[in-house]
């Protein structure tokens, strides 16, 4: 080794090298090393990339919306512009992203909402969530906080989902907030009847609708709800269809956590983020899972 | 250290390093285009500029969606060639890219497109990697329209695609891409326009009946002026239904004609500045003839 480490010197010198070069490849001790490392200054050994835009999540500004370029142009906030909840507004946290990895511990991560009389067909799996709705009944999942209570407050909740084509009449798929039973709450869904519509309803009740222009072609759904002062937004993409509304609301606040809602559609959730607005504050540590 | 001495080196240090004895051999560069294969977005077709419009690192000439970003290069709708995140019509075989433009070329841009204005003080300046489309104040806008390698227009519809920059006022400006277009107010397209307080884009208009269909109105909040358009002028049952989607910043929507439009005849896919200046980026433009065989997209 002592050889080895004085041959270097004159190698360094025939490559032109720095005399530092045993710097270390692996700079978060992830055992990845840094030229493949999908995020090189925190440790993932997982090296999941939900998105699929090459940034690993954990270092990844928007890790459920895929953005290669990382751009926070809007409000210079932790929070990348392509899923920003309030994108020329300082001030989104990212409190929440649940990728579903690990059977085990989704009990603990999240409450199962039926409706009265149901036990609902909820089937954790590795890297997703299986939800099976019977009859016309609706099931939606909650997240609980770290210490095992049930989130409340409203948040922005951004959602990717694997379902066969919404056309079903009445089949919903929602991102959901403030929800404490399976209709209940601020919601973002893909309603199937003869044409994908999109709509945000108020305590189940729907407010107002939009159809979706083009045809779906993939299964994977991205649903993203953001409550903007009295403003709801939903966005939508189920493969290249793409929908987008906005409707005022009542400002009533409501109890309940944020989650994702489905009714007369056999749904895989792949994934769930929540954010909140905090502006001026601090973010708190986010909650990866 | 002399030369010798340096070649006696680089043996050794070779082996310090555990490279390869030929490690120092000139670079893999299959497609000739002088940038390495290890650094080269699209390897095995020859692209020195590396331009790569969506930001999706594969570069435009590989790209099976030039525009839109799709890393994973997905075409299970229809298996056309063309890839499902920006397919025209993805459940329907038959798309095909006719010309793709980047504008790399200020001197080639008076051989490639045709200006339509409305007033002569309408400007439209091409610079190195874009075109930039200025309506003079008080005039209603210009356009420019595509010609195919020989100089002669594209007629009939197509699907258009594009990426601009640009602010779009409120009011009755806006940026659209258009098909059949023959003047400024005759064709169809895919407008973003700013209307109250949000945003409201997607108006696919029929011109000249001056036909509005309802417009979609944008959820989110515009961020950055960078703005990306798609016209689909025809479903893929035949009819001729006209499809708009637009993003803007992070804002997105989407709307069609609630019923089927009638041709027009003539007329040339491209872009439509209204009132506001629009720096056009990229333009891809498509013809859906199921079919029929693509010939080779012209790119420029």
């Amino acid at each position: 080794m002592l050889i080895a480490l004085a041959a270097c010197q004159g190698c360094n010198e025939v490559y032109a090298l720095d005399p530092t070069v045993l710097e270390d490849f692996d700079r978060d001790d992830d055992t990845i090393d840094d030229a493949i490392d999908n995020c090189p200054d925190l440790a993932n050994v997982d090296q999941h990339d939900e998105d699929a835009d090459a940034i690993g999540d954990r270092c990844d500004n928007c890790p459920l919306v895929a953005n290669a370029t990382q751009e926070a142009l809007g409000d210079n906030d932790a929070v990348g512009d392509a899923c920003d909840p309030r994108a020329d507004i300082a001030g989104d946290c990212l409190i929440l992203v649940d990728t579903l990895g690990d059977p085990a511990v989704f009990a603990a991560h999240w409450s199962v909402l039926a409706e009265p009389g149901d036990t609902p067909d909820v089937r954790p799996e590795v890297g997703s969530v299986a939800i099976s709705p019977h009859a016309d009944l609706a099931v939606a999942i909650v997240a609980r906080d770290d210490t095992g209570g049930v989130m409340t407050g409203t948040y922005d909740v951004q959602v990717l989902a694997h379902s066969a084509p919404v056309v079903t009449y009445d089949a919903v798929i929602a991102a959901v907030s403030n929800s404490s039973k399976p209709r209940g709450g601020y919601g973002c869904s893909i309603f199937g009847n003869t044409a994908e519509l999109v709509f945000v309803s108020y305590d189940g009740i729907p407010v107002a609708t939009s159809t979706m222009s083009s045809e779906p072609v993939l299964d994977k759904l991205v649903l993203r709800l953001t409550l903007d002062g009295n403003q709801l937004g939903c966005r939508l993409e189920h493969g290249i269809a793409v929908g987008a509304l906005r409707v005022a609301v009542a400002p009533t606040p409501l109890t309940g956590g944020p989650g994702v809602s489905v009714r007369k559609i056999d749904a895989r959730i792949d994934a769930v983020a929540a954010y909140e607005p905090r502006p001026g504050a601090a973010c708190p540590e986010v909650m990866w899972r | 250290m002399t030369r010798f001495a340096l070649l006696y080196m680089l043996a050794a240090c070779n082996e310090l390093y555990g490279l390869d004895e030929t490690e120092l051999a000139p670079a893999v560069d299959a497609d000739g285009d002088s940038v390495r294969d290890v650094d080269d977005n699209c390897p095995l077709i020859a692209n020195p500029s590396q331009r790569d419009d969506d930001g999706d690192t594969l570069g435009d000439a590989c790209d099976n969606c030039p525009l839109i970003p799709n890393t994973g290069q997905e075409t299970s709708g229809d298996d056309d060639g063309v890839g499902d995140h920006c397919d025209p019509h993805p459940v329907a075989a038959g798309d095909c890219l006719v010309l793709l433009d980047t504008f790399t070329d200020p001197d080639a841009f008076s051989a490639g497109w045709q200006v339509i204005k409305t007033d002569a003080a309408n400007r439209v300046e091409p610079s190195a990697g874009e075109v930039a489309l200025i309506p003079s104040p008080g005039t209603y806008g210009v356009a420019i329209v595509a010609r195919d390698a020989m100089g002669a227009l594209l007629t009939g519809p197509h699907d258009v695609q594009l990426i601009a920059r640009g602010t779009i006022a409120m009011g009755v400006g806006g940026a659209a891409a258009v098909s059949n277009l023959s003047s400024v107010m005759d064709g169809y397209r895919c407008e973003l326009r700013k209307v109250g307080t949000v945003e409201h884009f997607a108006l696919a208009l029929q011109q000249p009946n001056n036909e509005m269909s309802p417009g979609g109105q944008l959820s989110g909040r515009a961020v950055g002026e960078r703005m990306v358009l798609r016209l689909v002028s025809q479903s893929s049952a035949g009819e001729r239904i006209l499809r708009c989607r637009g993003d803007y910043g992070v804002a997105i929507g989407a709307s069609a004609s609630s019923s089927p439009v009638t041709a027009l005849p003539g007329g040339s896919p491209g872009v439509l500045a209204i009132y506001d200046p629009l720096r056009v980026d990229a333009i891809a433009i498509y013809r859906f003839a199921p079919g029929v065989a693509c010939g080779d997209p012209i790119v420029r």
